[in-house]
């Protein structure tokens, strides 16, 4: 009888040690990383900083009943990562991006850290970005020099320069823009274009006086094609007011 | 040991019956011809009280998207929640969709039950339901339906079209009752078809205005229509890429002049009925406007509403909403606060159509823009001589609401020698100069249940005394349909259908400016303020957007004229993008002509500073992934992917 109940106590304890166990995972390890470039080049592509929300790349696994896709965050850069177990996986991009839509799946076998590059086509790209300020304290101009590189068939709708307080800059993020379209950039020779937009800082009236006890902003230039919802972005430049 | 061997016998023993009882369970057969309720079909539909009481169900679960949700109207521009948390504004940027994923199951549990009910009516005979009955039940129950699609493709684009009863048969295979989604003209031809059919039939419910009526199945074809009209117009021309190959998302603009055509007719036979007419008994044209949405009886101007006669089945909207001066609960305010952009979109009566509403004379905090102020002797005068619509859907400083001062005032500014300056205290404080520092009902920028705006709601609070108190349930009604919307309806049809140069359709400008300077004059102005020569379609979608404001119309509106990513286009410096506060001020300077005075300041809302970002993929909502694990052959919609 001792026994009995010794042996019935042992199995209860250890069915409840081993639904313990089965219940607890390991958190994922393995780091995929990477970033989104240009296809055919190692050049990364600048995009809008929140949009990691926007799940621009997908991941996804067989094996499983239910596809539910696992969203990917991208920085501005156009960089990510993410924290993964080791296995097979099936990497998508949204074809919302700015970028010509492509929803072939690329095969991902991630063991340890993996790097992996997404190759994308921009509708635009833009290089050569500069930036010259001119005028007096608060009057400041600026004016960004950059090229623009036709790269898909889809035609330009706009190119746009933002000014930011902090080193995150896009349409979401900026004290002030200007921007040239379509017409006014004018044609592309041989797939290129070099242009300038002009921006003023914006005077205190309409804005808080912090901004002017900084003696930086930042500036990047973005590039959107026609009915196409994001821009391509440029780096971003910190631009020293004198 | 022979005591273990019966433990075991015993442990065994208690097996089999787990066992037995789990085969029996799993094995019963649902009866898939009933609803899940515990009634069976063959009780209701032969039983006229039973079968009521199933009808006004259906009715209380179609789908409306305001009273029910409190972030809901502050999605676009008229409105930033100034609630108790500042998580309603999180949708400012849209990300991918906004609060209307995830109602799929809803929609088609909602349709499947309308598709059993149907089956049983036409089925299920006998009882005291006379055949009379059945016919008007049958009417009523596909009107609903319609409506459900409606609010589905306004959201989704096409959906798959079920009007029959599915039934699976427990075969393991499913793939029988997995549809692909239909077009979405195919959609809105469904529901212009369904109402021809039924129109009709529901004649007998005329006198009513909760249960659908001849006439409030038109409104749905009008605005359905119309709808239609301006998707097959503008998709084309502005979103091109916001379209599917197969149609299911977008439809040829070849189409519009039909769909303008079909809208026109039904808003005529409304017109023309003679049966609504335009609320018009308060000779107080602001207070007439807040009657006319609130007033219940002898109401000539609603055709169909949501009525919460039922004890405890009202909502708590006055509770979350009422202007934080006058609220009766000790919690609560503001969780849809008006703003300046909406303020400013009412026009001045004196002036000509189309004119800017822009507010005289505002500063915007900085001292520079203090050579900008106007004085106002009484806080009101700067709001004089706009429309009284203004009146009549927002609470505004210097009015009565409820027989009560609205008490908005943000601070004072005092002089000190060479400049203005401002400041503010607690809510319902007194300056030392006796006068008012800062307004019982604020502003403040970003206070939990205090206006971030400036502004506080009218329309759809409830004006019965202690209706905005903890668990009070208001029987004030939500609206769906009015004939002010079926004039604007007609206008915008009448005047598309002349733009796009249909035969036999000149003369439409005219028509349009006729229907509009009707519903402006109810608003103050004078006659024939909108003529054929002078007007444009940003007047008419502006005239849409104050009429209807609160209505649920303005989402769906910017999305129909593919405007709303122009004018939500994420910039801080888009005016548009923007939602604005008007945060007023009294001048403190004893001994000046301005002491008493009134000035104005007008800045971007602290509460939620992030402009507005309308991406191309917000025109139609995500289909959740868990739709397409039931059935694959769901395509997702545009830049889903």
């Amino acid at each position: 009888m001792k026994i009995s109940s010794y042996i019935a106590a042992v199995a209860v304890v250890s069915l409840l040690a081993a639904c313990v166990k089965k219940d607890n995972f390991d958190p994922p390890s393995s780091i995929l990383s990477g970033r989104i470039v240009q296809l055919g080049t190692t050049t990364p592509l600048g995009v809008r900083a929140n949009l990691d929300a926007q799940n621009m790349l997908e991941l996804r696994q067989r094996g499983f009943p239910l596809f539910t896709p696992i969203g990917v965050y991208v920085k501005q850069d156009g960089s990510f990562s993410a924290s993964l177990y080791d296995g097979d996986y099936k990497l998508t991009r949204a074809s919302r991006g700015p970028w010509v839509a492509n929803t072939d799946t690329i095969n991902v076998t991630v063991k340890g850290a993996t790097t992996v590059d997404v190759p994308v086509v921009p509708h635009q790209t833009v290089s050569g970005f500069t930036v010259a300020v001119s005028g007096t304290k608060p009057a400041y101009v600026f004016t960004a020099t950059f090229t623009l590189k036709q790269v898909s068939t889809v035609v330009v709708d706009q190119a746009r320069f933002f000014i930011g307080k902090t080193n995150i800059v896009d349409i979401s993020n900026a004290i002030a823009n200007a921007s040239k379209n379509a017409t006014a950039l004018g044609a592309f020779t041989n797939g290129s274009l070099t242009t300038t937009i002009a921006v003023n800082m914006p005077t205190p009236t309409s804005t808080p006086a912090f901004y002017y006890n900084k003696n930086y902003v930042y500036g990047r230039v973005g590039v959107k094609a026609k009915d196409i919802g994001e821009y391509t972005y440029s780096d971003v430049l910190k631009i020293t007011l004198p | 040991m022979k005591s273990i061997y019966k433990y075991y016998l015993i442990f065994g023993a208690s097996l089999l019956t787990l066992s037995a009882c789990k085969k029996n369970f799993l094995d019963r057969q649902p009866n898939v011809t009933q609803s899940s309720a515990p009634i069976p079909g063959s009780k209701i539909w032969t039983d006229k009280a039973l079968a009521l009481g199933v009808l006004s169900s259906f009715y209380a679960q179609l789908p409306s998207h305001s009273f029910g949700g409190k972030s809901g109207m502050n999605v676009t521009d008229d409105a930033l929640s100034g609630g108790s948390s500042t998580g309603d504004n999180t949708f400012a940027t849209y990300s991918n969709q906004i609060g209307f994923d995830n109602q799929w199951n809803q929609y088609y549990t909602r349709i499947r039950n309308i598709n059993l009910a149907l089956f049983n009516l036409t089925t299920i005979t006998g009882g005291d339901v006379l055949p009379s009955d059945r016919k008007l039940f049958i009417a009523e129950l596909r009107y609903m339906r319609a409506e459900i699609y409606f609010d589905f493709v306004k959201q989704v684009g096409g959906v798959p079209i079920i009007t029959e009863l599915q039934v699976y048969d427990f075969s393991g295979d499913p793939t029988y009752l997995q549809k692909a989604r239909n077009t979405e003209a195919e959609v809105y031809d469904f529901i212009n078809s369904e109402v021809d059919a039924i129109a009709a039939d529901l004649i007998p419910n005329n006198a009513s205005k909760s249960r659908i009526n001849q006439y409030g199945a038109l409104a749905l074809k009008s605005r359905a229509m119309l709808y239609a009209g301006s998707i097959a117009q503008f998709n084309t021309a502005l979103t091109p890429t916001v379209s599917l190959a197969g149609g299911e998302v977008g439809i040829p603009s070849s189409k519009a002049v039909d769909y303008y055509q079909k809208s026109f007719a039904a808003s005529q036979a409304i017109l023309n009925s003679g049966v609504y007419s335009l609320y018009e008994s308060n000779p107080n044209l602001g207070e007439n406007f807040f009657d006319m949405y609130s007033k219940k009886s002898g109401n000539p101007e609603v055709i169909w509403a949501r009525d919460y006669l039922i004890p405890g089945s009202g909502h708590n909207f006055s509770y979350d909403n009422i202007a934080r001066s006058i609220r009766e609960d000790n919690l609560s305010s503001s969780a849809t606060s008006p703003s300046l952009n909406l303020v400013e979109a009412f026009e001045y009566t004196n002036r000509p159509a189309g004119s800017s509403g822009e507010l005289l004379g505002t500063g915007n905090g900085t001292v520079a823009s203090q050579a900008n102020w106007i004085f106002y002797a009484k806080q009101q005068d700067i709001f004089a001589n706009k429309d009284a619509r203004l009146y009549g859907n927002i609470a505004y400083p210097g009015e009565l609401m409820k027989g009560a001062s609205l008490d908005i005032q943000a601070g004072i500014y005092t002089w000190d020698g060479t400049k203005y300056v401002s400041s503010t205290g607690a809510l319902g404080s007194t300056h030392t100069d006796g006068g008012r520092l800062t307004g019982l009902g604020g502003p403040q920028p970003n206070v939990n249940e205090v206006s971030p705006t400036g502004f506080y709601l009218r329309k759809l609070i409830d004006p019965v005394i202690g209706s905005s108190n903890r668990g009070v349930t208001n029987t004030l009604w939500w609206v769906r349909y009015r004939l002010g919307e079926t004039y604007l309806n007609a206008a915008e049809a009448a005047f598309q259908l002349d733009v796009l140069g249909a035969p036999g359709t000149t003369g439409g400008k005219t028509k349009a400016a006729e229907y509009l300077s009707r519903l402006r004059q109810r608003a103050g102005f004078p006659a024939n303020s909108i003529t054929a020569a002078n007007i444009t379609l940003p007047i008419l979608q502006n005239e849409r957007r104050v009429e209807l404001c609160f209505e649920d119309h303005r989402l769906w509106d910017i999305k129909r004229w593919r405007i709303a990513h122009t004018i939500f286009n994420g910039s801080k410096t888009t005016p548009s993008a923007n939602v604005y506060a008007l945060f007023g001020y009294r001048i403190s300077r004893p001994g000046h002509p301005d002491h008493n005075k009134f000035v104005y300041d007008k800045f971007i809302a602290p509460r939620n500073t992030n402009a507005r970002n309308w991406l191309l993929q917000n025109y139609y909502a995500y289909i959740d992934q868990s739709v397409r694990d039931n059935n694959p052959k769901i395509k997702l919609n545009p830049f889903q992917q």
